[in-house]
């Protein structure tokens, strides 16, 4: 007798009906990548894990290396296909699909291992409206009807900007996340007396219209630069809003940048945006990516 | 179940229907009282819910939980918002927006010892008894103080009295309590509000009910 395997919480176990939903679903999602122009590329499940690597789960190898169990799919692609970009015609469209695991506390909807689809395109400057258009129609392709999602919008150094212009000087790590918390009571607390400009950090963080705050805070040109993806989740009749204080994973978006909840499951089903790719020692070539969970989008459908 | 699903049909000022989630301890007298000052409506429905864990109340559906699971509630997107202190937050780790500080239940999360208690040498772990103790180790290792720290559910004041540890790290209200044990705060490690906090998706998807929500509960800043 075969003793059932013990599997660690969140884990992703699927058989059955669920196995070929999950299966069809990624077949879909790649016939359309690739019918647009995408080329399928198969990504290490291991690299070796180096000083300030993200944190990922680790073990020795029989060669006494330190090797990673892959966390996400865009950085891997850029350090594994990076050196090939050279001296390569412009732009390299890839897609992909496989699990990712992430050692996190196992919550719901925040699994370990997630299996998912994605596509990166390197060599185009401002991707992140192409990237966001094609991520809604992967969502459309997986039966995830407009009015199950809403699209939240951010750019990259805009909460760093909004605080330096509360608190008078850059802001340390534990305010950045009290912003990501919304706890404007706390920042209020070290901002000093500035109350028109507490009142637009207020309306910043709780998700008012952009008018009420941007200009008071001095950051009316990054806010613009969301401007054409919320319309363009607007225009597909999709909720959208400026998000002045995400908790982005990766930390490697360097433009817009963006993500698509689940009216149902209350979960992030894909996100993506704008980050440069080292190249020669520079990080120098402009890219764009997505990437959905494929288990929460199907759960979401 | 995800909060906004089932028979509840019921919508506030803004359309949307919210599930609440609400603290039955410490704060809960304090905060049925907040609630009626704040012309809320829900002072009379809560003082009535008995024993009762879902009470429905209109343009909103209140979920009657155990301090410490308030938190887990609201960060799974069961409840779309909930009343709940830092200190349970913190301890729990979770991942929820803190909209507003609540006037009301504020205390001082201390490190809280016998008068007469011995100092610990430096290579020697202090033994720390808490009903915090996830919280309690992350405090300590930012005043670099090795600990050890013993779990526990309640009466920490016991643990300390009884030299079971060497120090407790527990809330402290008025003090009384410790005085009547023959303790004293050493410390004071963290201020500890009430939070009105949201569930990062609902914060989104419902923001306009949410932030009407935080204007009402919130008034000025505390």
């Amino acid at each position: 007798m075969i003793a059932p395997v013990p599997v660690p919480a969140g884990v992703l176990s699927l058989s059955g009906a669920a196995a070929r939903r999950q299966h069809q679903a990624e077949r879909r999602c790649l016939d359309l990548l690739q019918g647009r122009g995408f080329e399928l590329v198969y990504l290490p499940v291991l690299e070796y894990a180096g000083p300030g690597s993200a944190p990922a789960y680790r073990f020795v190898d029989p060669t006494g290396r330190v090797v990673a169990v892959r966390t996400d799919f865009t950085p891997l692609a850029a350090r594994v296909l990076g050196r090939s970009l050279q001296g390569t015609q412009l732009p390299v469209q890839v897609c992909y699909a496989g699990e990712v695991v992430r050692p996190q506390p196992t919550r719901l909807r925040r699994l370990p291992e997630l299996y998912q689809v994605g596509f990166e395109v390197y060599g185009v400057e401002g991707g992140g409206l192409g990237t966001l258009e094609l991520t809604l129609d992967l969502l459309v392709e997986l039966g995830v009807p407009p009015s199950s999602c809403l699209v939240t919008v951010s750019v990259a150094q805009l909460t760093e900007r909004i605080l330096a212009a509360v608190l008078g000087r850059s802001p340390q790590v534990g305010e950045l996340e009290l912003a990501q918390t919304r706890d404007v009571d706390a920042l209020a607390e070290r901002a000093g007396g500035n109350v028109a400009a507490l009142e637009a950090l207020e309306a910043a963080l709780w998700g008012e219209p952009a008018e009420r705050w941007a200009a008071t805070l001095g950051v009316a040109g990054e806010v613009e630069r969301a401007a054409p993806l919320l319309a363009c989740a607007r225009g597909r009749g999709l909720q959208s809003a400026l998000d002045a204080a995400p908790r982005l994973a990766g930390g490697y978006y360097e433009g817009v940048a963006f993500a698509a909840w689940g009216r149902a499951t209350r979960a992030v089903l894909a996100a993506g945006g704008e980050y440069r790719v080292e190249r020669g020692g520079q990080r120098s070539l402009p890219a764009a990516g997505a990437s959905l969970a494929l288990g929460i989008v199907l759960e979401e459908a | 179940m995800a909060a906004g699903e089932g028979a509840y049909s019921g919508a506030g000022p803004t359309g949307v229907a919210l599930t609440l989630a609400l603290p039955k301890g410490r704060l809960f007298e304090p905060l049925v009282a907040h609630a009626e000052a704040c012309g809320l409506g829900l002072g009379g429905v809560l003082a009535e819910a008995g024993r009762r864990l879902v009470v429905e109340a209109g343009w909103v559906r209140l979920l009657l939980l155990k301090d410490a699971d308030v938190p887990v509630y609201v960060e799974q997107g069961v409840a779309d918002a909930g009343v709940v202190g830092l200190d349970q937050v913190l301890e729990r780790g979770a991942d929820v927006l803190r909209l507003k500080r609540l006037p009301f239940g504020h205390c001082r999360l201390c490190l809280i010892s016998r008068p007469d208690a011995a100092r610990r040498d430096g290579g020697t772990p202090l033994v720390l008894a808490s009903k915090y103790p996830r919280l309690a180790a992350q405090l300590a290792r930012q005043r670099s103080l090795l600990v050890e720290v013993i779990p526990l559910a309640g009466s920490v004041e016991l643990a300390a009295r009884l030299k079971l540890a060497d120090a407790v790290v527990d809330l402290v209200e008025t003090g009384r309590t410790l005085r009547e044990n023959g303790l004293a705060p050493v410390e004071e490690w963290l201020r500890v509000a009430p939070y009105l906090v949201a569930n990062r998706a609902a914060f989104h998807l419902h923001g306009a009910a949410i932030r009407a929500l935080a204007q009402k509960l919130g008034g000025a800043r505390v």
